[in-house]
């Protein structure tokens, strides 16, 4: 039975590079559905096309084949029905502050019509991601976790569907990184937004996700779909979570370094295209 | 503690290169006195400013200064504008980009002072020369510095940008020229500095018409007539609009926002 709480389907998403001669495979037969409120999360190694996928999801980049929808309607590009919340840390706009920087998204996505309430819904943002008292500070006085609780806030302030995660705990330190998936349950319960996390953090996808999908690469493809039960909150020591730490972890698998550092270099020149190929966009 | 001894640090400094200054306008009334040099080539600073003072209150070299201010202005105004078009366009269009970037390694090296002859040939003797000279002089810095700073803008920022649905004009606005703001300032303040050298170089190869002139007109003009003093109150003028436009604006400009953004690298 087709279920109606489908909140986005996947079907046959094909999405190719062309590095001069060379074709690359960057994901392969994607097909996948979300559920609303599911918190799904995305592993696989480094090359395995985890991050395209979610680029695609945002509408940053287009598949090559297949598509991706949102309930029922073709996503044709960027929308802040998908918010997504980037790993880099330069992703806050350093000419506004905390607060501004919320506002200012509230105020171009006429999501609401005065200064007073977009500032009350800002600091309620603000509170939700524990920064309450820190709004008339820049981004560049907020430490590193400071920096991804606004962007979480400032994702949310404008009431995605999806929350788009592109391993936005990858530069923190272990214990920065281990409050915030903490909090991001806590958020993820208390909005009941629907969350796509990538990560290449075993134990983050299962600390967080309903549904972890494990990627493998050349060709970007779903190897496998682990429902995650666990009962939260979850801990590492558990038996049950070492269980499913040793399943991911054979099924990622080990390659040779030498594999590992060429895919890294396709990674980069990939990236590097992404940047020269933005300004067109405009 | 540490606040209150670097301000006592900069205080210091400010207070050493203040008495330095001092020190070098006593050191040349001195000199001057003694009459090692010729008088008439060498004034004392007394007489520079009692000059000075007597040009303030006649409204000579006021009537000077906004004469070149506005030659400035002019020219740095048509070079702004161009400089935005260009960059605008170089942006959205990858074979434009390639055409600037030839343009500013081929003219960037040409000082402006050098097509004055041929410009003088186009469009005479006026004003509108200077203002031709301090635009091509003033333009590539413009241009340069917003090329750079408008591709130094974070991709992320940009995705943030369009993530909340901004796109052509609105990207530009929003995101793409306040993220190239260190370097539009960058180019305001070398474009600036230019635009004096330029005016005051043209001017003191033919002034402007009809005796109407700028600064450099009227170091030129004063020197022609040997009142020295006068020559060097030009000079002293030119350095105090210098100082003032640089602390009054653009540093005022910098405090408010690319320091209170975190965005200098200082």
């Amino acid at each position: 039975m087709v279920s109606n709480n489908e909140e986005l389907v996947i079907e046959n998403l094909d999405k190719t590079y062309y590095l001069g001669e060379r074709r690359i495979n960057a994901l392969e037969r994607i097909n996948l559905q979300v559920k609303t409120g599911e918190f799904i999360n995305i592993i696989g190694p480094s090359g395995c096309g985890k991050s395209t996928l979610l680029r695609c999801i945002a509408g940053f980049e287009k598949p090559t084949n297949g598509r991706v929808k949102l309930r029922s309607n073709e996503i044709k590009g960027p929308g802040i029905d998908r918010m997504m919340v980037f790993q880099d840390f330069e992703q806050l706009f350093p000419w506004y502050t905390v607060l501004g920087n919320i506002v200012f998204a509230l105020k171009v996505t006429k999501m609401i019509a005065t200064a007073k309430e977009r500032k009350e819904i800002a600091k309620h943002y603000l509170k939700m991601v524990g920064l309450a008292g820190f709004e008339d500070l820049y981004p560049h006085q907020l430490s590193g976790g400071m920096k991804q609780r606004v962007a979480i806030a400032r994702a949310l302030s404008v009431q995605p569907r999806i929350l788009l995660m592109d391993e936005p705990f990858g530069s923190l330190d272990a214990m920065t990184r281990s409050t915030l998936q903490e909090e991001l349950i806590r958020i993820w319960k208390e909005t009941k937004v629907t969350i796509i996390f990538v990560t290449h953090n075993i134990e983050e996808a299962i600390i967080l996700g309903d549904q972890i999908i494990v990627f493998e690469a050349n060709p970007g493809r779903v190897k496998e779909v682990i429902k995650n039960t666990l009962s939260r909150p979850r801990s590492p020591e558990a038996n049950d979570f070492s269980q499913i730490w040793e399943r991911i972890h054979k099924l990622l698998g080990f390659k040779n370094r030498e594999r590992v550092l060429e895919e890294r270099n396709l990674i980069r020149l990939f990236q590097e295209e992404r940047e020269l190929s933005l300004l067109p966009h405009l | 503690m540490k606040v209150t001894k670097l301000k006592k640090k900069s205080m210091n400094k400010t207070l050493n290169q203040g008495l330095f200054i001092v020190g070098v306008m006593i050191l040349w009334e001195l000199v001057a006195r003694a009459q090692w040099f010729p008088v008439l080539l060498f004034p004392s600073l007394s007489s520079v400013f009692v000059n000075l003072l007597t040009e303030l209150v006649n409204g000579e070299i006021g009537g000077r200064l906004l004469f070149s201010l506005y030659l400035i202005g002019a020219g740095l105004g048509l070079a702004v504008v161009t400089a935005a078009v260009t960059a605008t366009s170089a942006l959205i269009s990858p074979i434009i980009s390639d055409w600037v970037q030839a343009l500013m390694a081929v003219l960037h090296p040409l000082p402006g002072i050098a097509v004055l002859p041929i410009i003088i040939l186009w469009l005479g003797t006026g004003p509108q020369s200077i203002i031709a000279v301090i635009w091509f002089s003033s333009i590539w810095p413009l241009i340069t510095n917003l090329h750079t700073g408008l591709r130094s803008v974070p991709a992320t920022q940009m995705e943030a940008g369009r993530n909340l649905g901004l796109k052509g004009i609105a990207l530009i606005r929003f995101i793409l020229l306040p993220g190239a703001f260190p370097y539009i300032l960058t180019g305001l303040r070398v474009a600036w500095a230019r635009a004096w050298q330029a005016s005051v170089a043209a001017e003191m190869v033919f002034g402007a018409s009809g005796g109407e002139g700028g600064l450099g007109w009227f170091i030129y003009k004063k020197r022609f007539f040997m009142e020295i003093p006068s020559v060097f109150g030009g000079m002293i003028v030119i350095i105090l609009v210098g100082l003032l436009v640089e602390r009054l604006c653009f540093e005022w400009v910098e405090v408010r926002t690319i320091r209170r953004w975190g965005m200098t690298s200082e």
